[in-house]
Formats: C-alpha cells, structure tokens, sequence
C-alpha cells in the first residue's frame, strides 16, 4: 500500500509585500512503503518544500498530501503524522539538545508519553540500529559530523516512525562522515523497511536508491530507476545537472563503437563490460 | 616566497590532558601566483595549518614566513599581515551582518580609511569579480539572496581588502551544483585577473583537480603528498588507505588494472579516461 499519495500539490511563499513564489506547482506524486527514494535539483527546485509538506509541516494552498490514508490538512492528524514520519536536517548542530546523547535520543519517546522503562529500551535499541550504542553517554557535541546526525537519526527511529525525511543530511559532512550517514540509512532501509526520502546535490548518492525524482522549478522532471534517469545524460546537462562520471565515460565509449551499456552505473559495472 | 614554513608544530592546549598535536613538522613553500588545493581529512590538520598563514595561530616551535612576515617573530604586524592574506571561512556567509550588500563588501576595506570614491571602487570591482552587480544588488539586504549569492557576497567582502594570497575553506560546501560550479569558475577568473596566489581547501579532490596547480594531500597532521593533481591522482591506492575520496574514474583505471588491463591511473577528466581506455582497448585488439 502507499504510504504518501500526494495529489496535484501547489505551494506559495510569500516575497516581497504583495507578490508570492509558486514552489510547488501541481506536484502529484505516490511512495509506496519500504521504498528508498532519491531527489535531485538546484536550490530553489522545491525539494525541501516538498519534503516538508510529507509530515504536514506545510499544507498545500491546493491539491491534498495524504500519509497512511491520513490526510495532512486534517488536524486531528497532525501528532499521528508526525510520529510516522520524521525528519532529518542539514545541519546536525542544530538538531541536538541534550547534553548526554542517550537524553538526546529519549527527547522524541519522552514528549510521546511512552513509560520509562520502554524509553530506555527504545533508546538502546535505536543507537544499536544506528551503530552508536557505545557512544550512550557521550556529549553529542564532541563527536564528528557523520556521528551527531546518526544520533539525530537515533532520536527519530526511538518514536518508532515508519518513514524517515532527510533533506541534505550530507551536506556539511566530510566523505567519512557521508558515507556513514548514507550507509546506516540503507542499512534501515534494507534490512528494517523503513521507507525512506533522501534530499540530496551528490548524485553518487541516488545511485542505489529505487527511484531517483529530479525537481526544477517546483515540478518534478524525471524520474525513474537511477539507471533510466542518469543515463538521460543529454537532458540532465540541459538542468545544468551532471550525470555521474562513470555513465558519461561509458555513453562515450559506447560512441567510440563499444558494446558498452547506456546505463552503467558503478565502476564495477564498467570495469566488467570493458574486460569482457 | 610568499609561504615558507619550516618544522611548523602546533598543539592545541598543550600540557593539559586534553592537548592534541594538530601539525608535526610541516615544512612546506608555496610560490607567488600558485594555485593550490589542500585536501585531507578532517582532523588532518588543514584548518590548523591555513590559519597559520595569516597569523590566525602561531607556532609551537618551528615558523612560518609570509609575505616576508615571520609571525612568530616580536613585535609583528599582524594586522598589515591580515589584510595581504584574505581568509574565507566555512560558510563565510554566516558571517554576513550588514544592512546591505553595499555596506556589508565595505566593511573590511573601510577600516583602511579609504576614500569615499576608491572605497566605491573597491566594492564594485570586487562583486564584479563574483559576477554581481553593484547597481543592482548593492542596496538590498545580503539576506534576501539565495545561498550561492550570499557566498559570493562573503567572498567579495574578502577580495575588496585585495589581498595578495587568497585562502579558501571548502568554498563550495552545502552549495548546489550550479552553485558549485559557478564559485570555482569566478575563483579561476579572480586567479587569472588579480595574479594573485589562490589556496583552496577541499574534501573533494575531483572538485579541484581541474583547476590546481598543485596538490597537498594532510593526513594525521602531516604533509602526506605534494605534487601535481596528476601525480597524486595516480596514487589512488595510498589516498583510499588515509581515508580520501578517490574520484570515481581514479577508481575504475585500479580496478582495471587489478584485473589486469595496462591504463595510467592518472587521468582527471572523462575526456582523459576515454582516451586513455581507447588506447588500451586498441592495444589489446592489436595483440589478438
């Protein structure tokens, strides 16, 4: 079943005294549960307002976003919705409060009313999920960048959500940092079928998603598999987006008259076709 | 030499517990007019070692000497020193404060006591310089930009001082691709327009190998590597083993060398694997 259907959504930001900017503009779009799901697109391409309007922080001036057959406009559902959903942010210093991680990662639980003893379950239970357990009663802001945004993560997998939002959770860690955050959350995804929406400039990150959606200018563009869209390498350059280099590398040689594949994707892939 | 460092240590709280050697014995030159990408981890020590260049941080023991200016030196200018060595921070557009982009370029530039006419001057060449234009952007709010223009307008704050050795701190971080490319595309036009010495600090090698002279690869504190983007590219294996991002492309020349294939492992750009992968094919064809 879909977890997120969301139906002809269009969004405005007000600029300036009395004009607006449309963000969103007639976006529909379904994610069904347990999928892994990747948007691409420059600054100011509705990505993040997009993410935000999947757990009801923002409601769309027209069309409905409905999560787990719950409309998000209904405010009945807005604390349901948002415990089913949680979201992850960029900066992972603005995101911790507490001066013990394990307080940090009770936070969530903890406002949701849950008794005692099932917090400090939940708890270990999330920091194991996110590799962190033996961090528990570190201070959160003496670790590095990739750590605190996994004990971000911690902090949503304790209210128990069946989606995880994360807009450019990468963006202000270093490649270590990146490839740990990118590898937990696979790891939830694969083994936990924890849907997932991953916000994200680095195209090396959309290459294992299911479905990669590429925004511009509030609407969605492309989408598809990351083989069907990055191999769309022409149309990607004309959004001034590149596709990643080893496909580019392979289109040419395809070119040059190899029999090279349209759509590989990773240096393994090429690096087999060209010792055939 | 614009940058000579000789044995530079530094320890942040020495003789505590907490005391940790951010640079062991770094001694490095960097030549008038160079550009050069400092690349490592973090934790490598670049941050440490950047600030050093502009009398940010002293020794520990060994020294430094820019623009003819020992900093550890008594009775050192420091502040003539800061305004030939302009410093961009991370996310240099936090730093932005003033009413107007105008206002905000003129900071700097304006504690020289310049001339009102010279001052003007100075701010609308430096956010031509970021591709900004004075007369259009100079009375509104830096804050009404968009993240790439803000960035830029922290830049330009920084060129109006017109340094002589222009430093960078992962310039592009958190920007989009366009973003991205549109800042690494103004540093090359800077570079070339106002001879000066460029230094950028990246994680990501693929990102800067286009436009470096050089390369220093930091690791645990130390220079690690020094050379070409070319030569260090080809060391692909060793930077993987201290923790670097190895560009793809980097990749795939070692994987097919493992299996077996005779390719540099040098090449930067897909232009330069195509050739290089051409060649090799042809080769093996030949042999058949």
């Amino acid at each position: 079943m879909a977890l997120f259907e969301i139906k002809g959504a269009n969004f405005f930001y007000p600029s300036g005294e009395d004009s607006e900017i449309q963000a969103l503009k007639d976006v529909s779009l379904t994610i069904e549960e347990g999928e892994f799901v990747v948007i691409i697109g420059h600054n100011g391409s509705g990505k993040s307002t997009l993410a935000k309007l999947l757990n009801g922080l923002l409601l769309p001036a027209s069309g409905q976003v409905v999560v787990d057959g719950k409309n998000t406009a209904d405010k009945q559902h807005y604390w349901p919705i948002r415990q089913q959903v949680g979201m992850v942010f960029q900066n992972p210093d603005n995101q911790l409060i507490a001066t013990m991680v394990e307080e940090d990662v009770a936070f969530g639980p903890e406002n949701l009313g849950v008794p005692t003893p099932d917090i400090v379950k939940r708890v270990e239970e999330s920091l194991r999920q996110v590799d962190m357990l033996s961090y528990r009663r570190h201070a959160p802001h003496l670790l590095s960048g990739g750590q605190k945004q996994r004990i971000a993560i911690a902090g949503i997998l304790a209210m128990r959500p069946r989606c995880l939002v994360l807009d450019e959770p990468t963006a202000m860690l270093d490649p270590r940092g990146r490839r740990e955050v990118l590898e937990t959350v696979r790891r939830l995804n694969r083994e936990e079928s924890m849907t997932v929406v991953w916000i994200t400039h680095h195209m090396a990150e959309a290459v294992h998603a299911d479905r990669v959606l590429v925004m511009e200018d509030g609407s969605i563009v492309m989408q598809g598999t990351p083989r069907e869209v990055f191999s769309k390498t022409k149309l990607l350059q004309s959004l001034d987006l590149d596709a990643p280099d080893i496909t580019r590398l392979g289109q040419m040689l395809a070119e040059d008259g190899y029999a090279i594949s349209q759509d590989v994707l990773t240096v393994e892939e090429l690096a087999v076709e060209l010792c055939r | 030499m614009p940058i000579t460092a000789h044995n530079l240590c530094h320890e942040y709280s020495p003789g505590t517990p907490y005391a940790i050697k951010a640079l062991k014995d770094v001694s490095l030159e960097i030549a008038d007019g160079e550009i050069v990408g400092l690349i490592g981890h973090t934790g490598s020590g670049k941050s440490t070692l950047i600030q050093h260049f502009n009398g940010l941080l002293k020794p520990t023991s060994g020294w430094i000497q820019v623009q003819g200016v020992n900093t550890v030196g008594k009775g050192v200018n420091l502040r003539q020193l800061r305004q030939k060595v302009g410093l961009v921070f991370q996310y240099p557009e936090h730093q932005l404060f003033e009413e107007t982009v105008a206002a905000d370029v003129a900071f700097g530039p304006k504690n020289l006591g310049l001339g009102k006419d010279r001052l003007e001057q100075r701010v609308h060449d430096a956010l031509a310089a970021v591709d900004l234009d004075l007369d259009e952007i100079g009375h509104r709010s830096p804050f009404e930009l968009s993240g790439g223009q803000m960035r830029r307008v922290a830049i330009a704050g920084v060129l109006a001082m017109e340094p002589e050795i222009l430093i960078l701190d992962e310039p592009t971080a958190g920007l989009d691709p366009r973003g991205r490319n549109d800042i690494l595309s103004h540093l090359r036009r800077i570079h070339q327009h106002r001879r000066l010495t460029l230094i950028i600090v990246s994680h990501s090698m693929d990102e800067i190998a286009a436009m470096v002279d050089r390369i220093i690869v930091m690791d645990q504190g130390t220079i690690h590597a020094d050379g070409s983007p070319r030569e260090i590219f080809a060391q692909g294996e060793d930077l993987r083993a201290i923790g670097l991002d190895v560009p793809p492309l980097t990749s795939l020349m070692l994987e097919l060398q493992r299996r077996g294939m005779s390719v540099p492992t040098d090449v930067l750009t897909v232009q330069e694997a195509r050739q290089a992968l051409l060649q090799s094919l042809k080769g093996v064809d030949g042999d058949a």
